[in-house]
């Protein structure tokens, strides 16, 4: 029911707000769908990944590449950055699986640097600390997506998009088994699992996911840039996941768009809003430990009672 | 469910929150669009105002600032509202900052940036966008080959800067060089222009190398630089490398052994503190010199010194010229700087006489034309200042960026 009302707003929401709410709102649904992905590894597999902003770059500049260097159509460009970043992750995977903990975290994050470094130092192809910018953005049966509205509703479309392919993995037996693996490696192990291999299935999938936020992150700003793989990147998709409440899915969404939306209007008030988020993120992990999405689900649910 | 209940506010104190936060933010929504009908010309400042180089955007803002107090706040006789905001010298954070400057603040022109890939980010947009864009700060010699109507650049070019310091360096005896350069674009850009020129008029480039950014040890270098013993090293460092480096470089013995040669921000009023001595004698070129003689600096420096102890600095009179720059353009269209393809042309039509001198624009890149001032170290009463030894008159874009 509560998700219904919000999918009307969100179709409406182009045409209630001006050009800047609907660009902010493309915006978080474009994190919205990274975090997603990073909830499937963290929430549901128990696997904390600080290297996600990896596949979220390699999505976009597999994106902004495909499309300057190979003349390809951004609507193949966006194929190409979803196999791409789940070939990264497949490699980085195949290492990173065998391991676990703050090894698992440490790899994942060595990782994401390698590929911010190589981001910075290969000028030929990646242009740099400077970036790649002026590519324009697709178009769809006439509808150029340089007008915002259709821009923001590709973008709700794709959210819709993966977050129902997300749940049907997670609703799935393969989903099943990954919630045991978080629960407990061993027994599943004993039970006849092939953890390695679950746990690496995750993991391509989720950097599918992410790479695919990251296409759309380059088709939205025209631009992509090594910041799009640095590990303060990393950090801000944990900060959202957290925030909005580990293994919902929908709360990292949620997390993804209060984070934002915080962070833009804070930050035109005052140049130290970082600590005015670390605290607000301090108050959430304290007094919500569930999350954003957790602390909704039971007020609703207690008002429901009363 | 049932962990302890730690924080449970009641409903209504809820409720009532949200209430008085939406009644905030409306407000606010209406005080924009009340002033969005009469009233004031809004100018967002786009800049990096936090991090190692917030420095920089701090100085340009005072330079805007100090315009603004000389002329009673107006400008083309209407009253003027800055919007600043801080692009953390992130591209991504850049472009939210300019969507919200452009799409909610509705500005009538953007101001900056300061980092070259954040000027990069922004090309894309402000194509679309069509918004007055005057770039003050970001120096990458490719961002004018875009050549868009809506978009000037203020100040100084890479390659207008160190191009003719090659020359120069080549015509007045030094015979070979090895060029140094922090390892980013900018530096690339750098030492590229300054070579080309100092071997085009027959000097020899012994070696480049590009240290990492961040360097803090550069002993491998300059050994590296003693068993060349070239005339003169070329260097390009900006903020505190730019300290190291020079220091080093004294502390090594080098120091009238190779004559020390650099970009603007190698030898700079704010890497003077850091160097201290070490920097006395040193030459670099710029579009700026703090000790420049003319009626214009000297009028800038006696403002400024309100606000400041120090010299106005390179970015200090870009943010000064730049609204002089609007000032002139605004009252040249009457006010009107709502047309913004009106008010572009009037902005290509500067032609002033600005602290830093006579500044131009290109009519196909829209760079700015302007002096390039050789410049040298001296020790002045316990400051460290630069003064002009030489000239180089109205130095306009690199030529490849010209259709």
């Amino acid at each position: 029911m509560g998700e219904f009302v919000f999918f009307l707003l969100a179709l409406a929401w182009p045409f209630l707000a001006g050009s800047y709410g609907t660009g902010l709102i493309t915006e978080a649904l474009i994190f919205a769908i990274a975090a997603m992905s990073l909830d499937l590894l963290m929430g549901y597999s128990g696997l904390v990944s600080f290297g996600h902003a990896a596949f979220f770059g390699v999505g976009a500049y597999a994106l902004a590449l495909s499309g300057m260097k190979l003349g390809l159509n951004p609507w193949l460009g966006i194929l190409v950055a979803v196999m791409t970043s789940a070939l990264a992750a497949l490699i980085i995977g195949y290492f990173c699986v065998r391991v676990s903990g703050v090894a698992f975290i440490m790899l994942t994050l060595a990782f994401a640097q390698l590929l911010y470094s190589a981001a910075v130092k290969w000028r030929g192809i990646t242009g740099g600390s400077d970036g790649i910018g002026g590519f324009d953005r697709p178009q769809i049966a006439g509808l150029s997506l340089n007008d915002p509205i259709y821009m923001y509703f590709a973008c709700l479309l794709g959210f819709v998009l993966s977050l129902w392919l997300l749940r049907r993995i997670i609703n799935s037996q393969f989903g099943h088994a990954l919630v045991g693996l978080r629960e407990n490696e061993t027994r599943m192990r004993a039970l006849g699992f092939s953890t390695d291999r679950l746990k690496l299935c995750a993991f391509v999938l989720s950097g599918a996911f992410a790479g695919f936020a990251g296409a759309l992150y380059a088709i939205y700003n025209s631009f992509i840039s090594p910041d799009a793989l640095s590990f303060a990147q990393s950090g801000m998709f944990l900060l959202m996941v957290v925030l909005g409440g580990v293994g919902s899915l929908l709360g990292p969404a949620i997390g993804a768009a209060i984070f934002l939306l915080m962070k833009q209007f804070v930050s035109s008030h005052t140049e130290h809003w970082l600590a005015i988020v670390g605290i607000i993120f301090v108050c959430c992990v304290m007094f919500f430990r569930s999350g954003v999405y957790g602390f909704l689900k039971q007020w609703l649910e207690r008002g429901a009672r009363t | 469910m049932s962990k302890t209940k730690i924080f449970a506010p009641s409903r209504r104190a809820v409720l009532q929150g949200t209430a008085a936060a939406t009644a905030l933010s409306f407000d606010a929504t209406l005080a924009r669009v009340f002033a969005q009908t009469s009233g004031p010309i809004k100018i967002g400042v786009l800049n990096t105002f936090t991090k190692s180089v917030g420095l920089f955007g701090e100085t340009t803002w005072r330079g805007i600032e100090t315009y603004l107090e000389e002329h009673g706040n107006k400008i083309g006789g209407r009253s003027v509202e800055l919007i600043k905001e801080d692009d953390e010298f992130n591209p991504q954070v850049g472009l939210q900052k300019l969507r919200k400057l452009v799409e909610s603040d509705k500005v009538h022109v953007v101001l900056g940036p300061l980092g070259s890939h954040i000027a990069t980010a922004m090309i894309g947009y402000m194509k679309q966008s069509g918004t007055p864009w005057i770039v003050t700060g970001a120096g990458s010699t490719a961002l004018t080959k875009e050549r868009m109507p809506n978009m000037y650049r203020a100040t100084l070019s890479n390659w207008q800067v160190a191009n003719p310091m090659g020359t120069w360096e080549a015509k007045n005896g030094i015979k070979d060089v090895v060029v140094i350069a922090s390892d980013f674009l900018a530096g690339h850009d750098v030492a590229e222009a300054f070579a080309e020129a100092f071997e085009k008029n027959g000097g020899k480039i012994a070696k480049q190398v590009f240290p990492p950014v961040g360097t803090n040890d550069f002993s491998a270098y300059i050994t590296d630089l003693r068993s060349i013993n070239p005339g003169a090293v070329y260097g390009f460092f900006a903020g505190s490398e730019a300290g190291r480096f020079v220091k080093q470089f004294q502390q090594f013995g080098l120091k009238g052994k190779v004559k020390l040669t650099g970009f603007q921000s190698m030898l700079d009023s704010d890497t003077f503190p850091l160097q201290g001595s070490s920097a006395v004698g040193g030459l670099s070129s710029s579009i700026y010199c703090e000790t420049l003689d003319t009626p214009e600096n000297k009028n800038l420096i006696a403002r400024y010194a309100s606000k400041s102890k120090d010299l106005p600095g390179i970015f200090t009179e870009s943010g000064y010229t730049v609204m002089r720059i609007i000032d002139d353009a605004v009252k040249s269209v009457g006010g009107n700087i709502e047309n913004a393809a009106d008010f572009c042309k009037a902005i290509g039509k500067t032609n002033i006489v600005a602290p830093r001198g006579p500044v131009r624009f290109d009519p196909d890149t829209h760079q700015a034309i302007q002096n390039v001032y050789i410049r040298e170290v001296h020790e002045e009463g316990g400051k460290f200042v630069n003064k002009v030894i030489d000239v180089v008159k109205e130095v306009g874009d690199y030529p490849g960026n010209k259709a």
